[in-house]
């Protein structure tokens, strides 16, 4: 590479739309209908529909451009494809393909300056977790393919001093067993650091007694202190902490709760305030958030939110999706409020810079 | 509807009245062996969770209790083949058993197959960077008494612990024993523990039967029968996509040797099998808490599969190749989707399993 070739380039002033064209839509979300119809939603913080626009499978999360109205609509995974969509139209500016052997696992994060897009993918015979490099400034060609640094590389996430922390899950999949777990007795997961050339610069690995707890989705706070979401693969009836945060250097620290039991061990989405103030860990399997004080991880309490999914900043509090609308934590209390259209979200919403 | 599952019942309704009374000490909730139907009424058309879930359990037990029976005898037959230098082919026949009696259980990718890793430490495939191989090379080189060691075998690769492996031991020119014995030991070993990771005390039967609120997996019976329903779906697409898709291939391109079990030539017999262990969940599972007709349509539909599978008359390995069988190959292909369509539209409807788009499940 090339390996180098998509280092920081100076930012290009493009004539291409802004976010601000898009109504200056504050997120994105996939979403379904009731006739099973999928889509791509932007969302205001009110709950206000901006677009809708359909996409040919479920998706997953969505990765927005750092400042052109551009967003890249994952397929979820064992999803081979991946949209680029022009949010002001709905039209389509390219179409992602995962190369032979590979599929997208639903993540994916754009450098600083806009030019290139990162995607986590599953070079699933090998088996190896891999990371596809697009250049957005070449019709998103693919220029390169990286590791990952560890199996089931799930949410990949830009950082705010400079370059990537990727969840490595750590658990194996393959197409032809649909979405099973196929190494559980071997599983490591662990959380990598990239630099902005996407090269591995730092990997933290969990103790032995949470090798079983797959480090799946982050967020990262203004001063790039990262919380992250687990999902427990080991005995059921062991209740083990959901959440955890990490600080460049530090071991991973896992956060306790008291309401953890009501996530049926499934962490589905993190979220931590701009300011550091709170975390909140979803559990659309338990209809529950957890939320945790984000400087020294206490709990602070947690919601009983049917189908709570999505969770993403907004000014020092967190929007989320839920059963048929979104809700806001702020100050420590929660407002709900509806979203017209019978939508069923997906996982993940994605906040637009 | 209504009047149509009455009038379907019709003859149903003779077993239930009459049954009971050739068996009166039956316990509540047995069923008909021959109909699969229960001897009292399921009552208003409301589907019975707990009856499904202790049916299927009995189904389940059944099913893995075959495949810990099969490889305690194929490690038994290794033992004996290697101890007395005698030819392979008592062994050939019990792998063969064996790898029939796991092909029911790869549509149970969940609870104890995917905590214990069973799925490739069983039955590595598809192999497309020949792991098998490599696994087995990795053994062949140890010393000969470690070679029959089951704790060596587990230590090492995982695609040198399970069918495939032994499987190509038998039909190549690698040497058979000692890594016979270990291989086959290391799979009676699987199938005990598999067996008892789902009924043992504590084990998965247990926490499927305390369904409810508290439970961290299933917070009611209906919630087992959605893993059930999906299971018996995900057997299907293992037929379709993976047993016969990979190998067909293309018409000017096919992939023989993408053929589950090709060495041995026991893909056909696989199939079969799986369809067969799709069937008993159904009929025996299931049984009559899913309506009639639909229930008897679906088993009826399986058993055309069955015989599209007979009139390919040879093993997948070869039917691919060939002009004619492969067009059969294709007919059945085309079967297996006709019936997982039938199974979307009738039975999940049937059974209350909503399997739209939620958040819920989980990536």
């Amino acid at each position: 590479m090339h390996r180098r070739t998509f280092l920081a380039t100076a930012a290009a002033a493009l004539a291409a739309p802004a976010w601000a064209d898009a109504g200056a839509p504050c997120y994105l979300t996939a979403a379904a209908k009731p006739d099973l119809s999928t889509w791509l939603v932007g969302l205001s913080d009110r709950g206000t529909v901006l677009f809708q626009i359909p996409v040919p499978d479920r998706g997953h999360a969505a990765a927005a451009h750092p400042f052109r109205a551009e967003a890249v609509a994952f397929a979820r995974r064992p999803g081979r494809f991946a949209v680029v969509l022009e949010c002001p139209t709905g039209a389509e500016i390219a179409r992602l393909h995962a190369p032979e052997g590979r599929h997208f696992y639903g993540h994916g994060a754009f450098t600083a300056d806009g030019r290139y897009l990162l995607t986590t993918e599953n070079d699933f015979d090998a088996p190896d977790g891999r990371i596809g490099v697009w250049d957005a400034q070449a019709a998103y060609a693919r220029v390169d393919d990286l590791p990952s640094g560890g199996i089931g590389p799930h949410e990949i996430l830009h950082l705010p001093g400079g370059g990537f922390a990727v969840a490595n899950g750590g658990i194996q999949t393959h197409p032809d067993f649909g979405r099973a777990k196929l190494n559980l007795p071997t599983m490591a997961p662990n959380l990598t650091y990239l630099d902005e050339g996407g090269a591995i610069v730092d990997q933290v690995h969990p103790p032995s007694d949470m090798r079983l707890n797959s480090i799946r989705h982050l967020d990262v706070d203004a001063d790039g202190r990262i919380a992250i979401a687990l999902q427990w693969q080991g005995a059921p009836q062991q209740i083990v902490p959901l959440a955890a945060q990490h600080v460049r250097g530090a071991p991973l620290r896992y956060l306790p709760h008291p309401a953890t039991a009501t996530l049926r061990q499934f962490g589905g989405s993190v979220a931590i305030a701009r300011d550091g103030s709170v975390i909140a860990v979803t559990g659309p399997k338990g209809d529950h958030v957890l939320y945790f004080d984000g400087r020294d991880g206490t709990p602070r309490g947690a919601d009983r939110l049917a189908e709570a999914s999505g969770v993403a900043q907004h000014g020092r509090g967190l929007a989320l999706t839920i059963q048929g609308g979104m809700a806001l934590r702020e100050n420590g209390s929660t407002a709900q409020f509806p979203v017209a259209g019978d939508w069923s979200w997906d996982n993940h919403l994605v906040r637009i810079v | 509807m209504f009047r149509l599952t009455a009038l379907a019942f019709g003859a149903a309704l003779m077993t239930v009245t009459m049954a009971p009374a050739d068996a009166p000490d039956l316990p509540e909730g047995s069923y008909h062996p021959e109909t699969g139907l229960p001897y009292w009424a399921p009552g208003r058309g409301e589907v019975d969770h707990d009856a499904v879930r202790r049916r299927a359990l009995e189904v389940l037990e059944r099913q893995f209790g075959a495949f810990r029976d099969a490889s305690a005898a194929l490690s038994d037959t290794a033992a004996a083949t290697c101890t007395s230098q005698s030819d392979t082919e008592a062994l050939k026949d019990q792998l063969a058993a064996t790898w029939i009696a796991w092909a029911p259980l790869d549509s149970y990718q969940f609870g104890p197959i995917q905590t214990l890793g069973a799925a490739l430490s069983v039955n590595f495939w598809p192999d497309a960077k020949n792991y098998v191989g490599r696994g087995l090379a990795a053994l062949l080189a140890e010393p000969a008494d470690r070679q029959a060691d089951p704790a060596v075998v587990m230590a090492g690769s995982a695609a040198a612990q399970g069918l495939p492996a032994l499987e190509m031991l038998l039909y190549s020119d690698l040497p058979v024993c000692p890594a016979a014995q270990g291989i086959a030991a290391a799979l009676a070993q699987q199938g005990q523990t598999l067996y008892d990771a789902w009924f043992a005390p504590d084990g998965w039967a247990d926490i499927a039967r305390a369904a409810g609120p508290d439970n961290p997996v299933y917070q009611n019976a209906a919630e087992f029968t959605k893993t059930l329903y999906t299971a018996v779906d995900f057997g299907l697409i293992r037929v379709e996509d993976a047993r016969l898709g990979r190998p067909l291939g293309t018409f000017d391109r096919p992939f023989p040797t993408r053929a589950e079990a090709w060495r041995s030539g026991l893909s056909a017999d696989i199939i079969h099998a799986q369809l067969s262990g799709a069937a008993e969940m159904i009929e025996r599972g299931f049984a009559g808490d899913i309506r009639e007709p639909d229930r008897s349509w679906i088993l009826q539909v399986i058993d055309q599969a069955h015989a599209r599978l007979d009139t390919v008359g040879q093993p997948i390995y070869d039917a691919v190749q060939d002009p004619t069988a492969r067009f059969r190959v294709e007919a059945l292909k085309q079967k297996i989707e006709y019936l997982r369509d039938e199974l979307a539209r009738d039975i999940g409807p049937n059974l209350g399993v909503d399997t739209g788009f939620s958040a819920a499940d989980g990536d």
